[in-house]
């Protein structure tokens, strides 16, 4: 997992302002929290003007972090999704459930292999904030157990949980389709 | 270890190191049911392309993020920039962030003419070394700085061939330049501390040599071209820096007759 050894020097001269350490930071980021936002979000663009508002409070505040970088990165990210949440009074029921149900994938897509990236998109929108989480940190960003729980601020043990109760909510979804 | 949540869980790490579904269900014959349509999931979800982000939302990010930097570079007190924040030089803070916004400006107008195929943070890269060379006030610091870019566009370089085996000209044409920019800088410095910093230019410039002569046979037609060009020039300011050294005198640049550096 290449972000484990993302330099802790490089975030040091980012505090420093340093403008190449930043640039360094939002190569390296910038496309994860993107995709962090993309299944959570109701369009590309919002998925777009998100990660551009998380990186300008990156840069904004940056001097003030402590701690573990990724989580608190993963932090910001999360609460601006909140916002965004709020603002436009969206959450995860953003489309009608008569949308949900004709562009839910069936299992026999599922098992042929051609679920595509819209339709498991919506399926995850049907999941709580945790499991949505768990699912795009582990599965679609591809982060490890112990990496995922320092990003939630959870346990290893409360991860695994969360992981099968988000499998077993998708299977469930996908069944209904 | 018998919760069906850690059974899992190694099942998906079982699969991430390669192994067969079947073979690893068979290892849990009273869950094998529940976990194939989980791991199936799991699969297909890892195995859907990736959403990627558009060139323009990172550049627009990029810009967004930039702009506040630029402030914060501004009004940052450091070495070197005391006189930066002194009242009476007002003028020139005005004139500095002009520069930086007009900066900015120009990475975006011109992004598609300097970005490298695949890689939106190009622009922004060359744009932040431009500020930091911009704010570097001492003579040495600019010198230091133009090595670096120097060996930022060779690594840029090798990282391009590596990845598709093209040879980007524009990159060589830009190493050689801040080599080239370098030593300008050293021209302009005390005599006492010149002979360190040909020295340093010398034995980078000698590297680079070595780094292209290790691509060259490995390439072909006109990127061989590229090649040998730049190591033609390579040779020759080697040639003509230790010639410098040798006689302990260095020549003004750009103002000496018998300067072979192109």
């Amino acid at each position: 997992m290449e972000s484990r050894d993302f330099p802790k020097e490089i975030i040091e001269k980012a505090k420093d302002s340093d403008s190449k350490a930043i640039a360094e930071i939002f190569e390296h980021y910038y496309t994860k929290i993107y995709r962090y936002l993309y299944y959570r979000t109701m369009t590309t663009q919002d998925a777009e003007d998100l990660a551009s508002e998380v990186f300008v409070k990156v840069v904004k505040s940056i001097k003030r972090q402590s701690g573990n970088f990724e989580s608190w990165l993963y932090m910001i990210a999360k609460n601006t999704l909140t916002d965004y949440y709020r603002r436009n009074s969206v959450r995860k029921e953003y489309v009608s459930d008569e949308e949900v149900l004709e562009n839910i994938p069936d299992n026999a897509k599922i098992n042929s292999g051609s679920l595509t990236q819209e339709e498991l998109k919506i399926a995850i929108n049907k999941l709580t904030n945790e499991q949505q989480e768990v699912v795009t940190l582990r599965f679609i960003e591809g982060y490890d157990n112990r990496e995922t729980a320092q990003i939630m601020d959870k346990s290893i043990g409360a991860v695994k949980s969360l992981q099968f109760r988000a499998l077993i909510s998708l299977k469930e979804i996908l069944k209904e389709g | 270890m018998n919760k069906i949540e850690d059974i899992l869980d190694l099942c998906l790490e079982d699969l991430k190191n390669g192994k067969d579904l079947q073979e690893i269900l068979a290892k849990y014959p009273d869950h094998a049911k529940e976990l194939e349509f989980l791991l199936t999931i799991a699969t297909k979800i890892q195995s859907i392309p990736k959403p990627e982000p558009s060139t323009n939302a990172a550049y627009k990010t990029m810009v967004e993020a930039g702009k506040y930097l630029s402030k914060e570079i501004i009004l940052k007190p450091r070495v070197g920039l005391k006189w930066f924040i002194n009242p009476r030089f007002a003028f020139a803070k005005v004139i500095v962030t002009i520069l930086i916004v007009i900066l900015f400006t120009w990475t975006t107008v011109n992004v598609s003419v300097s970005a490298l195929p695949g890689d939106f943070l190009y622009p922004i890269k060359l744009a932040t070394e431009k500020i930091k060379l911009i704010l570097t006030v001492n003579l040495e610091g600019k010198a230091e700085m133009r090595l670096t870019f120097s060996e930022e566009r060779m690594k840029e370089l090798l990282s391009r061939y590596s990845k598709n085996g093209v040879i980007d000209n524009r990159l060589i044409i830009a190493m050689l330049d801040e080599a080239k920019l370098a030593l300008n800088k050293i021209s302009s410095l005390p005599k006492e501390k010149q002979p360190l910093f040909y020295s340093k230019v010398d034995h980078f410039n000698a590297y680079q040599k070595e780094t292209l002569q290790s691509i060259q046979p490995h390439v072909s037609g006109q990127q061989k071209e590229y090649i040998n060009n730049a190591i033609e020039i390579c040779s020759n300011r080697t040639e003509w820096m230790q010639n410098m050294m040798k006689q302990g005198m260095y020549c003004p640049w750009d103002e000496s007759p018998n300067c072979n550096w192109k």
